[in-house]
């Protein structure tokens, strides 16, 4: 008796201990970190949130938004300062607020930014944030820290989908951190320096957040659209702050994001000068050269999750 | 009931006895339960507070003190254990004070300042008192060792699956928006955390746990211990290190073994004192220093040498290897920072531009500087010749005598190639860790220092102690014992 009590013990150890849940999400060693810019797409999205239906679309725009550069270190213009104004009004970052409009002649706005994100960084707010690649878009790293392809996701036009382990409980704000990048191999012949014109691009971005419906075993799809001048100057440094006071944005319908579960994003690219599909006049035999959205974060500061 | 006049005067006469003692007589039980919890707490390192452990072993070690006060008035005892602790202790002071120490964590200073000196003061100490059976203080720490790696490697199945370093080679996952092999990695218990550490880690404990296969094999059957607990116990850890072995699966971590089951095999099949064994030992250290030697010259480019060198091929592989390149580089910056390297301060939230030398020593000249090395290295020395002592002494059975050598060997030979200096990830900090292996932190550096501190004293038998340092009251309880 006492031996087939051990023995079953025994299974269940070793049932257990052969989950692997960790390793559901492997990637090949070097995978998304080629020299070849092609082979760096990111392109996992969920059949089940592609299916879904659009529920109702949100436009984004100047009334209910801010967006800036993470370089911009005018005090008046950073989007640190949208960013503290908006969470001041919950009640939140009172102290980082109160420092950044205290008038201090030395206050350094990039540092104050990075205190900011790292604070409120997905990952930090649930741990459940912390695994697999979508992690790249919860470590609070908004911009470039040095180590290239390892802070962002590079994406095509149909972009990426992700659903999580936990449901959205409440929320106030949103974040996302973008730069758009090329292969365009600038400072050659044909390419021999960036255009001001050239270190932009117009894009249509839709991202959204997905509610279980679990009677119909599908999701509501809730699509937020905006179309943004992204910088594409290929410095990784460079990137675009967007913040949405989510209130603004969704009104009355604010409380029907509740319960998200599941986040995709994908974009348009409407217009630049020399890269397709809205180029106006691309090189002779450069017309293969592509754009790509680079996805640095996404945050929602102060959310609850369950 | 009626006191007889008898009991009254045999009570006041206890009481008399007792007055004469020292603390740790009077409680002996109470002190030696109290180590060995510290013991088995230091090497599962569930509360992670390592200087509060340190620190309790520092209040055990002063309060032990009384019975080393006799060694160091002996004159035959004197200077070794003068020479023993002089060398801990200065190693101690620079190892305090070394800048990748945190300057801000006054307890961490103070406790790192005293405890190699107290837990080798301990080891003395206990090995003294009749009533303290090392066999229990080897469970112990082999316990809390057993019980780590065990969960650790639940956990580690749990979230990888079996055999991962195999079946997973070459797959990468993403952690905090990094990526780890997963083969090069497995989960593991800090505290109450569990961070994702190199394989490094992984070896040190198994590779501790293993060593005792052999000196159970040859000696378990034939031991006189009629506790079948005891022995039951010693199998389930050897059990727990070879099912640890088999599913990770870590077959490079029986390479570490090899000079120890070399060694207990030897010990095993030439028990006494042997002229030849001992000239082989000899020649073996010889060569060993000579080619120290020499690799400190060639690291400092001493031209003939370097020419020596590069004429023969296997020995400038040997050296052009980057593994050596990285022993070469520390030796080669000692200069700079003859205080210990200022690296910490650098690298605080990049570790990964840290490196490590895998090597104790050569880890130790890095973060603590030339006198804290100079010193570790003598003692080094000095106490595995006392080791060498202990093995052929008949202190303890030939059981506990090949368990502590098995185990000394090993760990010293993983951490002189293997020493698991970072471990991969630490999340909860939210910056990647550069100093929780370091060295001077390290649980099991404390754990074999008592251990070291047990053997170093062996030419003196157990039966002779009293005449050489007479314990207070001694005669007295010998006395009871006729009566």
């Amino acid at each position: 008796m006492n031996k087939a009590k051990i023995g079953l013990v025994f299974t269940a150890l070793i049932s257990l201990t052969a989950c692997g849940v960790e390793v559901n999400e492997l990637f090949d060693a070097g995978q998304f970190e080629s020299a070849d810019f092609l082979e760096n797409y990111y392109e996992v999205f969920p059949s089940a949130l592609l299916e879904s239906p659009l529920t109702k679309q949100y436009v984004v725009d100047e009334t209910n938004s801010s967006y800036g550069n993470i370089f911009d270190t005018n005090k008046e213009t950073a989007p640190i300062k949208h960013i503290l104004d908006t969470d001041h009004e919950f009640d939140f970052e009172e102290d980082m607020y109160n420092e950044y409009n205290s008038g201090t002649a030395s206050l350094n706005v990039l540092d104050i930014s990075t205190r900011y994100f790292s604070k409120n960084r997905l990952l930090n707010i649930d741990q459940s944030f912390k695994y697999g690649y979508f992690s790249k878009l919860t470590d609070g790293l908004v911009h470039c820290d040095g180590s290239g392809s390892h802070v962002r996701i590079q994406l095509k036009e149909q972009g990426m989908g992700k659903i999580f382990s936990k449901e959205l409980i409440s929320y106030s704000t949103m974040l996302l951190a973008f730069r758009g990048g090329t292969n365009i191999p600038w400072g050659t012949t044909n390419y021999p320096y960036l255009t001001q014109s050239e270190r932009k691009a117009e894009v249509l971005i839709n991202f959204s957040l997905y509610v279980a419906d679990n009677d119909n075993d599908s999701y509501n799809q809730y699509q937020f659209t905006t179309t943004r001048d992204v910088k594409t100057d290929d410095n990784g440094m460079n990137t675009n702050i967007l913040y949405i006071n989510l209130k603004d944005v969704l009104d009355v319908d604010e409380l029907l994001i509740k319960r998200a579960s599941a986040f995709s994003i994908s974009y348009e690219l409407l217009d630049h000068p020399t890269l397709k599909p809205a180029g106006g006049s691309p090189l002779i035999g450069y017309e293969d050269y592509e754009f790509a959205l680079m996805f640095y974060e996404l945050m929602l500061p102060h959310s609850t999750w369950n | 009931m009626k006191k007889l006049r008898k009991d009254v005067i045999g009570n006041m006469e206890e009481v008399k006895k007792q007055e004469g003692k020292t603390f740790v007589e009077n409680n002996t039980s109470l002190i030696i339960f109290l180590f060995l919890e510290v013991l088995f707490f230091l090497t599962f390192g569930i509360i992670k507070a390592d200087s509060i452990m340190r620190i309790i072993g520092v209040l055990l070690a002063v309060v032990s003190l009384p019975l080393a006060l006799p060694l160091l008035r002996d004159a035959k005892t004197k200077i070794p254990v003068l020479l023993a602790l002089g060398l801990l202790f200065i190693y101690g002071v620079f190892t305090a004070i070394a800048p990748m120490i945190s300057f801000n964590n006054m307890l961490t200073m103070l406790s790192l300042l005293f405890a190699f000196v107290a837990f080798f003061i301990l080891g003395l100490t206990l090995a003294r008192l009749p009533e303290f059976n090392v066999l229990y203080a080897l469970l112990a720490i082999l316990a809390g060792v057993a019980l780590l790696v065990t969960l650790s490697l639940i956990i580690t199945f749990y979230a990888y699956g079996f055999l991962h370093i195999v079946l997973l080679k070459g797959k990468v996952i993403y952690l905090a928006g990094d990526f780890y092999q997963v083969s090069a990695q497995v989960k593991w218990l800090f505290g109450f955390d569990v961070r994702e550490t190199n394989l490094n880690v992984a070896s040190l404990n198994i590779g501790i746990l293993l060593s005792t296969v052999l000196p159970i094999i040859f000696y378990l059957p034939k031991d006189k211990t009629k506790n079948k607990y005891i022995k039951i116990a010693l199998i389930a850890i050897a059990a727990i290190a070879a099912l640890a072995t088999i599913l990770l699966p870590l077959p490079n971590v029986l390479f570490y073994l090899v000079p120890s089951l070399i060694l207990v095999t030897i010990f095993r099949f030439y028990p006494k004192n042997d002229k030849w064994l001992k000239i082989i030992g000899y020649v073996f250290l010889g060569v060993f220093g000579f080619a120290v030697f020499i690799g400190f010259l060639y690291a400092f480019n001493v031209g003939f040498i370097v020419q020596a060198i590069d004429a023969i091929p296997l020995v400038n592989r040997v050296f052009a290897h980057p593994y050596v390149g990285v022993w070469l580089k520390t030796i080669r910056e000692m200069f700079v920072y003859p205080m210990g390297s200022i690296e910490s301060l650098e690298i605080i939230g990049f570790s990964r531009y840290s490196y490590t030398t895998e090597n104790f020593l050569l880890d130790t000249l890095r973060h603590s500087g030339i006198v804290a090395f100079l010193m570790l290295a003598a003692f080094i020395l000095i106490a595995g010749k006392k080791l060498f002592v202990y093995v052929r002494s008949d202190r303890d059975t030939p059981l506990i005598r090949s368990l502590i050598l098995s185990f000394l060997i090993t760990y010293f030979v993983l951490i002189a190639i293997n020493y698991p200096y970072h471990q991969l990830a630490d999340l909860s900090a939210n910056t990647r860790a550069i100093d929780y292996f370091s060295f001077a932190r390290s649980e099991l550096w404390l754990v074999s220092l008592f251990l070291l501190g047990y053997v170093y004293l062996s030419p003196v038998k157990q039966s002779s102690i009293e005449k050489v340092a007479p314990l207070i009251n001694v005669p007295e309880l010998e006395e009871n014992a006729h009566e």
